[in-house]
């Protein structure tokens, strides 16, 4: 099992900023409806929703609404 | 099918490039026609409605084709726009094809766009060449201040492979130097790759200790490239289920792929590939190729993963991996052959935000 789990980690001890203000745009994110799978590194920032699946042969990770799952051999 | 799909569409498999490890290495592929991808584009989007469709177009090279090619597909698109249908275009170019032209219509039609580049150019140049082992560096720079100049946005992905996993500080000095979003993916053995495996195949524990390396610096620079080619792993350790497909329990219900004639497989990883052919974009309906006995097949891998799957930490955040990736160790339910590294990864990157979090 996973020993991690976002909800009970809390923000105001973490003492690494980068991984406290990750932790925070997720949980921001979360309570605003958002679903954390769908989120991208800059969506979670802005609160925006991604709106599909990623695919690991591409990068996908621009501002722009997706519409669909990332891929991974795709990046933008 | 009630769910956003991606399509990886490959509109040639043919490249002006010779990747030492290209996946797909067959310089001698057609071009897509402008009506199968009609056909591809209106039966896909339109399977049910206020459901997404992204499309990326993949290759080989996919600016082949040439831009009146998208043109004709954005000019088909268009219509089911307005009908409330949602369609999103990206593409996934090594760059060398970009000019002015091409930069405003991506800008133009909203595509959203990722290069393919292995770093600085030495290190990039070890691998990404044209024909004749000329490096590519200049021709994927020149492509990507291009895009920079008519305000394209526009990632980075490179490939990880015995040529530069030693190389790893380099090509995050440089992605962070370009300040771009970036992918780090793992070097396949399948198309040209299989021809030169004993060059191209990191030993064990290399691959994961390159991403782990990453980890390290991010904890230290907070770069946010670095956190994008990170966020595959940090953000399900932490929401405790996958992000990408790689880790999907079921990506086939999000994904497909179809080859430049048309024909359809589970993504654009099997294209070529005989085995897991559903059948053709042109041919029957999509439900048809939905229902299709190999995609069920596909679907019910989660199920047959090994035990040891099952059993595993990390299980429900990877899924057994790629589909493909345990395809190539002889079965499709085969975890993935990267199982060890990602393992590694995961408890890793897990172990060091524990002991943060917890201080």
């Amino acid at each position: 099992m996973i020993k991690l789990c976002l909800e009970n980690i809390e923000e105001e001890r973490i003492s690494n900023p980068f991984l406290r203000s990750l932790v925070n745009d997720l949980k921001t994110g979360i309570a605003r409806g958002i679903d954390p799978a769908r989120m991208t590194p800059l969506s979670a920032q802005l609160n925006q929703y991604n709106d599909g699946p990623g695919h690991t042969d591409h990068t996908d990770y621009s501002a722009h609404q997706d519409t669909a799952p990332p891929h991974g051999d795709y990046c933008d | 099918m009630n769910q956003p799909i991606t399509v990886v569409i490959k509109p040639t498999r043919d490249c002006n490039l010779r990747c030492k490890y290209c996946s797909v290495g067959d310089p001698q592929s057609s071009y897509m026609t402008k009506e199968t991808a009609k056909c591809a584009i209106e039966k896909i989007s339109t399977r049910v409605p206020d459901v997404a469709t992204k499309f990326i177009w993949h290759g080989g090279e996919p600016l082949l084709p040439g831009i009146e090619f998208y043109q004709e597909v954005v000019k088909i698109e268009k219509p089911l726009i307005a009908e409330g249908y949602k369609i999103q275009n990206t593409i996934q170019t090594n760059g060398t094809l970009i000019n002015p032209s091409w930069a405003n219509f991506f800008k133009e039609n909203n595509f959203g766009v990722g290069l393919s580049i292995d770093g600085p150019k030495e290190v990039n140049n070890r691998t990404r060449v044209f024909e004749g082992d000329i490096g590519a560096f200049d021709s994927i720079e020149r492509g990507s201040k291009i895009l920079a100049e008519y305000g394209v946005k526009h990632g980075y992905l490179a490939v990880i492979s015995k040529h530069n996993v030693q190389s790893i500080d380099e090509i995050i000095d440089f992605m962070k130097e370009n300040k771009k979003t970036y992918k780090l993916v793992g070097v396949s053995p399948i198309g040209r790759a299989k021809e030169a495996l004993e060059d191209l195949m990191m030993e064990d524990g290399n691959f994961s200790n390159s991403q782990l390396r990453l980890f390290d610096r991010w904890l230290n620079e907070g770069d946010e490239g670095q956190k994008s080619a990170l966020w595959k792993y940090m953000v399900p350790l932490l929401i405790g289920k996958p992000i990408e497909c790689l880790f999907y329990k079921d990506c086939q219900q999000s994904f497909i792929g179809i080859d430049s004639n048309g024909d359809v497989y589970p993504c654009g990883r099997f294209c070529g590939g005989g085995e897991f052919l559903y059948g053709n974009i042109t041919q029957g309906s999509f439900n048809e190729i939905w229902n299709h006995p190999l995609r069920k097949k596909l679907t019910e891998r989660p199920m047959n993963l090994p035990k040891e799957c099952k059993k595993c930490d990390y299980g429900e955040i990877c899924n057994g991996g790629c589909p493909m990736q345990g395809y190539l160790t002889g079965d499709i339910n085969n975890k993935d052959y990267n199982c060890k590294e990602y393992k590694k990864i995961f408890s890793t990157i897990e172990k060091k935000i524990l002991d943060i979090v917890r201080k």
